[in-house]
């Protein structure tokens, strides 16, 4: 049970996304009857496994907004701007449902009995059809519902008939039509067949609508086991060329657990009217509850008499019309990283192998060489394929985005809309996982700081309603994610007058209008009180900065003022590959994550300078920058007595602060697997991580927030504890 | 310790793999060793106790290699090309350890094992949970979860 609950929750998360990807189409205006089929689907669905698991919360709201849904559909009410802003708080509070319904908790007892309220309200302008959807039952969604309906009133999911079937047999002047009667043994429930599927069946053939005979149906006490009272009377106006045997054919396989009879009988044009059988699509389908009670020729919900006086035409199967889906499966994440694993040591094995054929004096051995060209080229595309399994659409944390930005503009009384670019855009998945902070903290900051308010923005000459866009895209073997708003863009002169004022900047300074926007990620700018004299934006951005940094990746901030900000996320594929510079120190092989890396230079000896205790500091464009000897940082050696022979990488932490480190050699810049060293040893001090070079060796990836000195602090004590304790 | 392995709550009979560093015999429960292994050279890391030679490349994984002898205070080893590396599995890691030779798998009763003698210096006690009698040799059975490199006082 718990697997089909889980498996419920997963198809839920798809579910949703659907719904909120109709909505924004609605929004968007690129909504069609389709958009609109496939939001009733999902919610339907929903509605439907909630009412499996006994989910009557779920169920109750889910039916309401499917009502919503189904007036939309049947285009009783249009889709305007309050009615989808109404949908997308419905949209939210389901998805709160589910999410409370996975996790087992509570939800507050009047959380959305607004929204439910508004549902109700939007969905019963004529009363009456949707009276009972607070008291769904959920037996309902039971497929095949026997539901006997309490006392005397029998209600089955199928509608009724408001039509005579008595209708004189010898009249032929009419339309020509099947008149068919069907009662099954109980064998044939017990044969796992079920009517209302043959009854769909029969639907595809004509226009067809049925009525249940409950006037064999025992009280409840005396029911047995092998209980089979209902007969089926069903007309069927077929369409053209349906012959009788077509209908034989549906019942073929369930002939000898049935009562059977088929009559030809004719329609008139002024017959009353009938009940549209409701869109069989998928079992479960429409309640009409035992609720409806004692009147069993009650129509269904969805089922509205049609007005022409003319038989109402059978709904094609839905289901059916919706697009091709693509065949997934589910797969623990544990397995796909262990095959990720496994082929990471494929690669490393065949670069080994690779490294020692050079070494062999046989290299002139061609069909050696070439089978290991071949080995190389599908070890890459295989770990290229391995790691696109991690990939996922962003779609979903851009869906949870939109969310924080309806409940943050709802907040803070401000009129938005979201705009969402590249959806589809893959992401290794626990990058979108650990973007959700960031991307919740930049969107709150541009709707509190960026967006104007509405009279600002029509004095400004904007629409009333702000737009935010979300875009992501892949660019050079990147991702890219920016965040755009179109609203009144950074006031530098406060941001400048603020940064120097706490001192990150000199008056002096000459800064280009990038340097002042990129202020607002130093720490240090934000803190609370600059919020309200900022009437721009810069609420904890550092934070958000050092978050994609520890991703690896980059972040910048452009600003036009009067028209808005962007700020551009760039972030590296996957967490498992990362782009390094190759650096000896002392015979040993050692990578600095190029993220840091600003410059590498080759320093003149007049640039470099003396000061206490062996410490030295670069001159560059008239600053002085530590220079921290990595080879000695790291206990590898001695402090050297001149630096001529090292090169030196320039490097930028997250805190903005430089330094430069000083190494034997740089070898080059290439890309490298990383290797946690936590799991099989323990974190060590300055360095990050490590990785496996070609030859087998390991290589250590230098943590280069932690080769910058902060003030007082001197070059040895930057790694702490330079004695270890042994164990007594 | 509390943590016993599966084996040594269970069997009366259990296997060990003997080896010997110096002059001296040793023992790990079989149950904690993955493999045997040759010497390679290995990554040498910043700031670890002396007993860490440094991080070797299992087939894509990296795992430390302790030098046995030096942890258990009888002097650094010199690797050579005769050097082992016993990959042993100790609480959810993977570690190597560079010792002289393997010499045997022997089975023994868990109950046959004596007490460490009482002239043990802490590092004996600490490490050896007691001693096998192997005919005329004394097999020395490691305590491998206190053998492991211990977090945060070892780094540096």
């Amino acid at each position: 049970m718990s697997d089909l609950r889980d498996m419920f929750f997963e198809e839920c998360d798809d579910l949703m996304e659907v719904l909120s990807s109709g909505l924004d189409d609605l929004q968007n205006g690129n909504g069609d009857a389709e958009t609109i089929n496939a939001m009733f689907r999902s919610v339907h669905s929903i509605k439907g496994g909630g009412g499996a698991f006994g989910l009557d919360r779920l169920i109750n709201f889910a039916h309401a907004f499917e009502n919503v849904l189904e007036d939309l559909r049947s285009e009783r009410i249009e889709a305007d701007h309050g009615l989808i802003a109404l949908m997308f708080s419905a949209f939210d509070h389901l998805s709160d449902l589910v999410d409370a319904a996975r996790d087992d908790l509570e939800i507050a007892e009047h959380a959305g009995a607004s929204i439910l309220a508004d549902l109700h309200q939007v969905s019963a302008p004529e009363g009456g059809t949707t009276s009972d959807s607070a008291e769904v039952d959920v037996a309902d969604f039971v497929p095949l519902t026997l539901d006997i309906g309490g006392e005397d009133g029998a209600s089955i999911p199928l509608p009724d008939l408001n039509f005579d079937l008595s209708a004189p047999a010898e009249d032929t002047s009419g339309t020509p039509a099947f008149a068919i009667e069907f009662s099954a043994d109980p064998g044939l429930y017990s044969r796992g067949h079920d009517p209302a599927l043959l009854f769909r069946a029969l639907s595809e053939l004509g226009t067809l609508t049925a009525r249940v005979d409950t006037t064999e149906v025992l009280p409840l006490n005396e029911v047995g086991d092998h209980f089979s009272a209902l007969t089926w009377h069903l007309n069927l106006l077929p369409a053209a060329g349906v012959e009788e045997d077509d209908i034989r054919e549906v019942f073929e396989f369930v002939e000898s657990q049935c009562v059977l009879e088929i009559a030809t009988t004719f329609l008139h044009e002024d017959d009353t009217p009938l009940a549209e059988l409701p869109a069989l699509a998928g079992l479960p389908d429409e309640p009409d509850g035992g609720t409806a009670g004692d009147t069993p020729t009650t129509p269904i919900p969805t089922s509205k008499p049609s007005k022409g006086g003319k038989p109402a035409e059978v709904k094609p199967d839905t289901g059916k019309k919706s697009e091709p889906r693509n065949s997934t499966i589910r797969v623990d994440l544990d397995r796909v990283d262990r095959l990720i694993n496994l082929v990471g040591e494929l690669v490393i094995s065949e670069a080994m192998l690779r490294q020692s054929m050079n070494e062999l004096p046989v290299s002139a051995n061609s069909s050696v060489s070439e089978a290991i060209g071949q080995l190389k080229t599908l070890s890459g595309v295989l770990q290229e394929s391995v790691m696109a399994i991690r990939a996922q659409p962003v779609r979903g944390l851009f869906q949870r985005m939109s969310r924080i930005m309806r409940e943050s503009s709802r907040t803070a009384g401000k009129d938005a809309r979201m705009l969402v670019v590249g959806d589809s855009t893959e992401v290794d998945k626990t990058v979108t996982e650990r973007l959700v902070e960031p991307l919740t903290h930049m969107i709150r900051n541009s709707v509190d700081h960026g967006l104007e308010t509405a009279e600002d923005r029509i004095q400004a000459g904007k629409p009333a309603q702000g737009t935010i866009k979300l875009e992501a895209a892949h660019r050079s073997g990147r991702v890219v994610i920016s965040l755009t708003d179109d609203g009144a863009g950074i006031n530098r002169e406060k941001v400048r007058a603020i940064a120097e004022a706490r001192g990150l900047v000199r008056a002096e300074d000459d800064l280009t209008d990038s340097d002042v926007d990129n202020l607002l990620f130093r720490p240090g700018f934000s803190t609370a009180d600059t919020v309200s004299e900022l009437s721009g934006r810069g609420v904890g951005l550092d934070v958000v900065r050092s978050e994609i940094q520890a991703l690896g990746g980059r972040i910048n901030l452009q600003s036009d003022p009067g028209k808005g900000t962007t700020i551009t996320i760039s972030l590296p594929l996957t967490l498992a590959v990362m782009e390094g510079m190759l650096v000896t120190i002392e015979g040993e092989s050692l990578v600095v994550p190029t993220v840091a890396l600003r410059e590498t230079l080759q320093p003149g000896q007049a640039n470099v300078h003396d000061f206490c205790d062996g410490d030295r500091g670069l001159s560059m464009n008239g600053e002085i920058l530590p220079i921290v000897d990595l080879g000695e940082a790291l206990g590898f050696r001695t402090k050297l007595s001149t630096l001529e022979n090292q090169a030196l990488l320039l490097i930028e932490g997250e805190s903005g602060r430089r330094s430069a480190l000083a190494v034997d050699t740089i070898i080059e810049q290439r890309e490298v697997v990383i290797k946690g060293l936590e799991q099989n040893y323990q974190s060590i001090p300055g360095i990050a991580a490590a990785t496996i070079l070609g030859n087998g060796k390991i290589a250590l990836i230098v943590d280069t927030d932690q080769m910058i000195p902060t003030a007082g602090q001197s070059q040895l004590s930057l790694l702490t504890g330079q004695e270890h304790a042994e164990v007594a | 310790m509390t943590e016993q392995t599966p084996e040594e709550q269970t069997a009366d009979r259990v296997e060990i793999v003997s080896f010997t560093i110096g002059e001296q015999a040793f023992c790990l429960d079989i149950g904690h060793v993955l493999e045997i292994r040759g010497w390679t050279s290995t990554t040498t890391l910043p700031h670890a106790p002396e007993y860490v030679v440094g991080m070797m490349n299992l087939r894509g994984a990296v795992l430390p290699v302790m030098d046995l002898s030096m942890r258990l205070g009888l002097g650094k080893t010199v690797p050579e090309s005769r050097s082992v590396i016993i990959i042993a599995h100790i609480d959810k890691k993977s570690v190597g350890f560079l010792v002289d030779a393997v010499s045997n798998i022997l089975t023994v009763n868990p109950a046959d094992m004596q007490p460490t003698p009482d002239v043990s210096s802490a590092k004996t006690a600490a490490f050896i949970k007691g001693v096998y009698m192997q005919e005329d040799t004394i097999v020395r059975a490691i305590d491998v979860h206190q053998i492991m490199p211990q977090e945060n006082m070892a780094a540096a």
